[in-house]
Order: structure tokens, then C-alpha cells, then sequence
């Protein structure tokens, strides 16, 4: 077990930047997740660790140990690809043997890592069956069979779950995580789905253009996000994002859009220059969003657009002017398409962001 | 769906399939036809079934057994140096090295440029005293060989000659079975520890193991049938030395006797010698079978 | 921890340097006779004046002329028989049997690939049987069966066996490049109202160029430079094709070689250009579909 640290470590391709000076400290025994869009260089950075790449400049050190001219079989890791890289020519038994024979452990040591090993993950049945005749989520066992037949001190995993269907993918998430728990082994993994990491992560490090935006518990960084891309990339339905001036009035604040304006929670205040206004983006979720069928003080009539009906709740699209909003809404609240509905955007979990630096400042 | 041409399968594949017959099928069954009777140049408009006495005649002439021999011989002493030349070119040019596709262009030129061409160079080079292959051994200190006049020599000629022609091929298909295996499995198996040789042990080799014996079976069906090198560098000369099933029956039929007769005889035992491994090449690729 | 890094560098260096070593040496032995041939073609007179040779073995041309090439014009064996003649007949057989070759090949593959009827295995299999025997012993019987047909001494008598020659590896090829084009684009083609012949033709033969070109390549090779069949077929030397004026170069008490280099050298140019047209896409179309794993 070990702790991975990246220290300012960048790398270029042939003149484009895809990872810039990225330095992240990863806990010995955590489940980090770089997380971001695609492009965004967090599938670059894994690799760097893995030393399947080397970085242009700064280091990777695993436990300590600077990994500079360090081979990738040597650094005791382990990597799931996204598409598993199974050895098509092998059995599942002599997949998941590979990398204890080339580390040339004993015979019966080697029967006994990799039974236990099946059992953990329940393929002991596919032991004599080629990748090609299992199904996704027996390979993706099998993958993962793979990393941790030999107790290595770091995982990687490379977007391991994209290639299952959308109920195996949940299933098998919670199984990863419970997995991880048991062994303790330090794991950094990467997605560009926001759901999977929020509930694996232990903490979860944004990246976009090769730039780490922030890192945090997953609880943090979705309340607390610190721009404008980390708070529009986690949580779904997204969050609401609406473009005016925070202006101050009566010792409170309000937001105006142009059209039409709305009151604030007090705490916004702090954003406005002295006695000033400021431009910038209002950042809401959904969840955060009151809605009335009637007209209540300091709330805004919209539009219904539509609803989405998930079965627990409703999430209600509304338009007002420019203005496109969805609100989170009880089963049983009725809306119908072209009618009013009144939504209150004074919750204090409400975000202000820069219109230039995109930087929340509240 | 309208538009669909009428008729099953059969209607498309019927000019293809009438050349076949017409030029393959139809003399193939001729030839068999023929190796029965005593066609010659002395009974060339009525030729008599005679039997199996041509067959007779054929498997019990002493120089039966030295053909065969070197069809045998011929065979296994070039496919077994293409292949493995051909790995190791397709191995090293799979590598990190500057100037591949100049190495390549080089390495098949022997298979691009005519090898009727060649092969009259090849003959050339060969000749005694001061041929090229002399003039070069001779630098080294060895005395000039009468190449295409020693029994031994002049096969040992042939077949060099026959293995440049033939590593160029082997080479292309094996850099392309290398290509398609997916870079990322030897990323994997670099994690997992193995690395340089191990890799090519482990990983390459295993993975284009279908297409090795694929192309060893092909080619031994090529070369055990190859015209070519050794009619136009020897003639299948001295004596019988350098004469393989097929440059003795095409002698036989065009040497002036025409007797096609004995000739037939000849490729038609040449051909029950490659049916099995004919049919093992059919059913190891599957060549025939139907996309479902 | 540096001084393994030093090993490494040397075994690095080592290794890079053994490669190279190897496919120079490599590429040597394959240009070899090559560059005797170029030479002979540049060097004047038609014995073997002994030329240049750098380190011992490389042979360069001692008074480089082109000689040979200008008198190839006018290259004459027997009366009647020049080397246009020559050319002329190669080109007309050679692009007949390539047009047929294809013409033959893209049916039968789609037929094989998209059709299903009775004695469809067999028929495969005996379009296999032709690699199976040796060629050169279905002169015989293709002789007599043209010669009763009158076809001895014609064109046809060559263009139609090249044409089926080539046959027995190329509509696997063919076979081989349909097969690996999934069924639902012909479904999708059929749902946007293309009947079955308009599929093939803007559809199905696009994606299939690589495979095609192979095809092609084959066919070309087959009967461009053939010299067995030739030899049989064609009796007139108004009819000789390029290959069988060319061994008549090599008489047996004397080798024209100037002659014979530069004519041969002729010969191979058009066999390199078409080839370096088509050799990327022989590797796709040779192992579509085929290679397992």
C-alpha cells in the first residue's frame, strides 16, 4: 500500500499541452477519481503514473519513490483499460496467472493467488474459458481479476465500466467500491461520468484542458464548487446556470436578468463592490429551486415547458425570457405545458460566478 | 426487396464459376483422363487407354524416387528459412526503428520485380567461373563452384535463389498480422511484467500463431508446385538433380516427345501429395465457411 | 541507480545498432541482383565488361550509357518481331485478363458471401483446388482443348486462362472483403430503396476498393510476366509477349545482356508502379477477413 503524489507533472504532445502542471497527493488506501470531459487529460495522467507515459517535466512518486526512470512493471501497479486488454490467446486462468508468472512466483502459489482471486470476483467457472466466449461483465471481471491477483500497491483503472450496459454499470460500482474497501489498495481512477464518481470517490479531482480545477470529497466539491465547469459538471440535472447583474437593493441583493429580476439569499451581498453591482453568472440546482402554483412575494412567474416525471420526483423545465430553468418538483405537483408556475431562487446554496474568471464568489 | 437479381447464387457465380470449370476443372479431369492412355507425340490424335501402366511405369523409374525426393527437399528447405526470415524482418521492422519504410521498399523488391527477370540474373550470377557469386566468394578465399554444373551446388543455387524470392511475402503478411494486434494488450502485458523478448514470447508469437501456420501450409503447397526457379535456372539439370515433380512432367510434355501422358501421371501424384494439406488449410481457415 | 541506467543506454544502443546491422545487410541481398541488372542496362556493348565494383561486390556501370534503352525501339529477333509488337501484345493480354479477372472475381465473392445455396461449400472448395495442383500442367490440356478449338496461337488462348488463373485466391479475397461488411448496411440500403444490384454498386464495391485492388494486382501479376503459358500458346512471334522475347535474350552459347537488362528493366517498371500503388492496401486485402484473434 502506498501513496502516489504527482508533482507539477506536465505533459505535451507534439506542441499541444494535454496535462498541465498537474500536482495531486493521493492518500495511501484512497479511491481517488479524476474525473472531467473527455480530452480533458485525466486518462494521459493515469498512464504517467503507470509509465506508459513519461512526463515532458515533473515527477511521479509512488510511496515515496521517485518513478522517474522506473519501468511499469516495476512499480507494483496494477491497470484496467477501458477495454480490458484481456489476452485473446489465453484461458481466464492463465490471464489472470500472467503477471505472477512473469514475476516468476512458485507454481503452487500462483494456483492459489488466482483461486482466491476467482472467488473474490465469482468467475471461479470461467477459469477454462477464452475472453471470447464471456460475456461484458465476466471480461470486466476478469480485468479487474487481473489487477489484483497480485496485491499490487496501486490500482489504476482506466474507464473501466464504460463498456457495460447502464444496470450492470450501477451494479457493479457498488461492488468495485465495496472491493477497494476490503483490499486497502490505493486506487485512481478515471471517468467523465459524474455519477460514478460520486459514489465511488473518496475524493474526486476535476480536470479540464489538462488542468486541475479541484480536488475534494465528493460532498464538497458538489456544494462548493470553485468555477463555473466544476459546478456544471457534477449533479444531474445539471445546475442552473442564468447570466445578469447582482445587484444590491434594501440591504439584500437581487439578480437581474435584463427582463425581469429576482431577490437573493442575503449571503450574496458579499459579492457586490461597495454599494455597487456586478455581472455575472447565478448558479442554482435544481433541487434548490422553490416552486409554487401560486404567486408568493419574492418569487418569479415562468412558463412550463415541460416535465420530466422520474417516478420519485419531477424535474420541471421552465423559460422565462432568456432565462432556462429547471426546478425540482414533488411527484404530485401539477404543472401543464404553456401554464405558470412560481419559482423562489433564495436558497443560500446558490453560487455566484465571475463573468470573466468563471471563479464562484459565493 | 425489389430489385433483388433473380435466381439463386448460382446465376452470379456463373461466369467465374464456367472459367473454372472450362480452364481448371476440365483439364484437371483431362489430365487424369490422359495419364490413363499413352498420348504422345507418337499417338497424339488416338491415344489408348492403357491403365495404370503409365503410373506403373512412372512410380517404378528409378528416377521416381530422386524427384520426389527433391520435391521434398525443395519444399522444406525453403518454406522453413522464408518463414523464419520473414518473422524476424516482421519482428524488427515492427520495432522503433528510423528508416522503415525504406527498409521496407528495399525487402520487397525481390518479390516485386519480376521474378522471371531474377531468375535469369540469379543463373547468371551463378555461372563458372567468373560469375558474380564466384567473384564474391572468391574475395573470401573460396574457390569458384561450378554452380549449375555440381549435382549438389545447383540445388543449393536454386534454392537460395527461390528463398529471396519468397522472404519478401512471407514478411508482408506476417507485419501485417503483427499490426493488428491491439497496442494495448502489450501495454498490459508491460504491467504486467513482461517486457522486450518475454512480450514477443508471450504475446506476439501466440497471437499470430494462426497466421504462421497458415502461411507454412500455403507455403508448401506454393513451393512443392514452384515452376519457376527451378526450370529457369537449371532446367532441372545437371541429369535430374535439380528436377521437381513439375519441371519433370513440364519436360516430359514440352520437351519435344509430348508425352503428355507421363507428364499427366507426374502432376496428378503431385496432386494427391497436396490434397491433405490442402484440405487441412480449408478447414484450419476456415476459407469455406459460411458467414452466418 | 545511474550505473543501471548506463547499462541500459549501452543495451539500448547495443540492440539499435544489431537492427540496423541486420536490415542493411538484409536490404543489400535483396537489391543485389537488382543493381546488376540496372548496371548491365547502362553499361555499353553486350559481353560482360567487367564494371566498376565498390567495396569488392557493388556494382556501378564503368562508362554509363543508355545505349540499350535507345535500341530497345528497335530490338529485333526474327522478322516480323519487334519490341513494340512485343509490347503491344503483353499490354492487350495483360489488361483483358485483369478487366475479366475482376469482371469473374466481384460476382462470385458477393455470391459466396451474400447468397446461400446448395453446394455452396463444394463450390468454394473447388475453387480452392487449382492452388492445389501445379498450373503448369493445365497447359497441357488447355493446349488441346484450344487447339481443337482453334484458340492456339490467339490472344484468347492466354487472356482466358490469366483471367481464370488468378481465380482461385481472389474470390476469397473478394469473398473475404463482403464478408467483413456487416449485413444491416445492406439492410439500410434496401430501407432507403436500393434494389439489390444498386447496393452493390454504390455501396458495397466503394467499401471494398482495397480488396479490389488486391484483386487486381494479383491478376496483373499473374499475367504480365508469364512465361509458361505463353510459351505454349502463342506460336507467331508477331504474337510473342515481352517474357518470351526476353528469354530468347539468353541463346545458348551467348546472353545479349545488355539488351536483356535494359528490356528487362522495361519490363519491371510498370510491375513497380502498379505495385506501389496498390502494396498498401495488398496487406488489408490479403488478410481480410482471414486472419484470427
Amino acid at each position: 500500500m502506498a501513496d502516489v503524489r504527482l508533482q507539477n507533472v506536465s505533459k505535451v504532445f507534439k506542441g499541444a499541452p494535454a496535462v498541465k502542471e498537474v500536482t495531486l497527493d493521493i492518500h495511501d488506501g484512497e479511491f481517488l477519481v479524476l474525473l472531467g470531459p473527455s480530452g480533458c487529460g485525466k486518462t494521459t495522467t493515469l498512464r504517467m503514473v503507470a509509465g506508459l507515459e513519461k512526463p515532458t517535466s515533473g515527477s511521479v512518486y509512488i510511496g515515496n519513490a521517485l518513478m522517474d526512470e522506473v519501468l511499469p512493471k516495476d512499480r507494483d501497479i496494477a491497470m484496467v483499460f477501458q477495454s480490458y486488454a484481456l489476452y485473446p490467446h489465453m484461458t481466464v486462468h492463465d490471464n489472470l496467472a500472467f503477471p505472477l508468472k512473469m514475476r516468476k512466483y512458485p507454481k503452487q502459489q500462483i494456483e492459489e493467488q488466482v483461486n482466491r482471486t476467482a472467488d473474490i470476483l465469482e468467475i471461479s467457472g470461467l477459469l477454462q474459458r477464452r475472453p471470447k466466449e464471456l460475456s461484458g461483465g465476466q471480461r470486466q471481471r476478469v480485468a479487474l481479476g487481473r489487477a489484483i491477483v497480485r496485491n499490487p500497491k496501486v490500482f489504476l483503472m482506466d474507464e473501466p465500466l464504460s463498456n457495460l450496459d447502464a444496470k450492470l454499470r450501477v451494479q457493479t460500482r457498488v461492488e468495485l467500491k465495496n472491493l477497494q474497501k476490503r483490499l486497502g489498495t490505493t486506487t485512481i481512477y478515471v471517468t467523465h461520468d459524474q455519477a460514478e464518481a460520486m459514489t465511488l470517490a473518496d475524493r474526486v479531482a476535476l480536470m479540464k484542458n489538462g488542468v486541475v480545477q479541484q480536488v475534494g470529497r465528493p460532498t464538497e466539491v458538489y456544494s462548493h464548487p470553485v468555477n463555473k465547469f466544476v459546478a456544471g459538471f457534477l449533479g444531474s440535472p445539471t445546475m442552473n446556470f442564468i447570466d445578469g447583474t447582482m445587484r444590491s437593493s434594501d440591504g439584500g441583493a437581487v439578480f437581474d436578468c435584463g427582463d425581469f429580476n429576482f431577490p437573493v439569499h442575503l449571503n450574496m451581498v458579499k459579492v457586490l463592490p461597495a454599494g455597487g453591482s456586478r455581472k455575472g453568472t447565478y448558479g442554482i440546482r435544481a433541487e434548490d429551486i422553490g416552486v409554487e402554483n401560486t404567486e408568493r412575494v419574492g418569487s418569479v412567474e415562468t412558463s412550463v415547458f415541460g416535465s420530466e416525471l422520474m417516478g420519485s420526483e419531477q424535474f420541471v423545465h421552465v423559460k422565462k425570457g432568456k432565462m432556462d430553468v429547471v426546478a425540482r418538483a414533488p411527484m404530485d405537483f401539477q404543472t401543464t405545458i404553456g401554464g405558470s408556475v412560481w419559482l423562489n431562487f433564495t436558497s443560500p446554496n446558490a453560487h455566484f460566478f465571475d463573468s470573466e474568471t468563471e471563479q464562484a464568489l459565493a | 426487396m425489389f430489385g433483388r437479381i433473380k435466381g439463386s447464387g448460382y446465376l452470379i457465380i456463373l461466369p467465374a464459376l464456367a472459367g473454372l470449370v472450362l480452364m481448371v476443372l476440365y483439364p484437371f479431369a483431362y489430365d487424369i483422363f490422359i495419364s490413363f492412355t499413352n498420348m504422345s507425340v507418337f499417338h497424339f490424335r488416338n491415344p489408348t487407354w492403357v491403365g495404370l501402366s503409365n503410373y506403373v511405369f512412372v512410380l517404378t523409374t528409378p528416377d521416381f524416387l530422386t524427384v520426389l525426393r527433391n520435391s521434398v527437399v525443395w519444399t522444406v528447405a525453403n518454406v522453413v528459412p522464408t518463414v523464419l526470415i520473414g518473422l524476424v524482418l516482421a519482428f524488427v521492422l515492427n520495432t522503433k526503428v528510423r528508416g522503415k519504410t525504406i527498409y521496407r521498399l528495399f525487402m520487397i523488391v525481390p518479390w516485386a520485380m519480376p521474378s522471371f527477370i531474377t531468375l535469369l540474373i540469379w543463373q547468371s550470377m551463378y555461372s563458372y567461373p567468373f560469375g558474380v557469386i564466384n567473384t564474391l566468394i572468391g574475395q573470401v578465399g573460396i574457390a569458384p563452384i561450378n554452380w549449375l554444373n555440381d549435382c549438389n551446388w545447383a540445388f543449393v543455387g536454386i534454392v537460395i535463389a527461390n528463398i529471396w524470392l519468397g522472404y519478401p511475402f512471407m514478411m508482408i503478411i506476417f507485419s501485417g498480422a503483427l499490426q493488428s494486434i491491439p497496442s494495448e494488450l502489450y501495454e498490459a502485458a508491460s504491467i504486467d511484467g513482461a517486457v522486450g523478448f518475454q512480450q514477443m514470447r508471450y504475446m506476439s508469437i501466440p497471437l499470430i500463431r494462426p497466421t504462421i501456420l497458415i502461411a507454412v501450409l500455403l507455403g508448401s503447397i506454393w513451393t512443392f508446385n514452384n515452376f519457376n526457379a527451378a526450370y529457369l535456372i537449371t532446367q532441372g539439370g545437371p541429369g535430374i538433380c535439380t528436377t521437381i515433380l513439375i519441371t519433370q512432367a513440364y519436360k516430359l510434355a514440352f520437351g519435344g516427345t509430348l508425352a503428355f501422358a507421363q507428364a499427366a501421371t507426374y502432376a496428378f501424384i503431385a496432386f494427391i501429395i497436396l490434397f491433405v494439406p490442402g484440405i487441412l488449410w480449408n478447414r484450419y481457415t476456415g476459407l469455406t465457411r459460411r458467414v452466418s | 541507480m545511474s550505473g543501471s541506467r548506463t547499462m541500459k543506454s549501452v543495451t539500448k544502443v547495443a540492440g539499435t545498432f544489431l537492427k540496423h546491422a541486420f536490415l542493411i545487410i538484409m536490404s543489400i541481398i535483396s537489391i543485389y541482383p537488382v543493381l546488376w541488372v540496372i548496371t548491365l542496362a547502362l553499361s555499353p556493348g553486350e559481353s560482360l565488361v567487367a564494371p566498376h565494383l565498390i567495396l569488392g561486390f557493388i556494382p556501378v556501370p564503368a562508362a554509363p550509357t543508355l545505349e540499350h534503352f535507345e535500341a530497345i525501339p528497335q530490338l529485333h529477333l526474327l522478322a516480323g518481331a519487334t519490341f513494340p509488337v512485343w509490347a503491344r501484345n503483353s499490354i492487350i493480354i495483360t489488361t483483358s485478363s485483369v478487366l475479366l479477372s475482376v469482371a469473374f472475381t466481384l460476382p462470385a465473392g458477393y455470391a459466396f458471401s451474400r447468397r446461400r445455396f446448395r453446394g455452396q461449400q463444394v463450390s468454394m472448395f473447388s475453387f480452392l483446388l487449382p492452388s492445389m495442383f501445379p498450373g503448369v500442367i493445365t497447359i497441357i490440356p488447355q493446349f488441346l482443348l484450344f487447339s481443337n478449338l482453334g484458340l492456339v496461337n490467339t490472344y484468347l488462348g492466354c487472356i482466358i486462362p490469366y483471367s481464370v488463373g488468378s481465380l482461385s485466391l481472389s474470390v476469397f479475397i473478394m469473398k473475404g472483403a463482403f464478408d467483413s461488411i456487416p449485413r444491416d448496411l445492406d439492410e439500410a440500403a434496401s430501407i432507403d430503396g436500393a434494389g439489390e444490384m444498386r447496393t452493390f454498386y454504390r455501396i458495397l464495391l466503394p467499401l471494398t476498393l482495397p480488396s479490389i485492388a488486391t484483386v487486381a494486382l494479383w491478376a496483373f501479376m499473374g499475367s504480365w510476366l508469364d512465361w509458361a503459358l505463353a510459351n505454349v500458346m502463342l506460336k507467331d512471334n508477331t504474337l510473342w509477349t515481352l517474357p518470351l522475347a526476353l528469354y530468347d535474350f539468353i541463346q545458348p552459347n551467348y546472353t545479349y545482356y545488355g539488351s536483356f537488362a535494359a528490356l528487362s528493366i522495361i519490363m519491371s517498371i510498370p510491375v513497380f508502379i502498379v505495385f506501389m500503388i496498390f502494396q498498401r492496401y495488398l496487406v488489408t486485402g490479403l488478410t481480410a477477413g482471414s486472419v484470427k484473434g
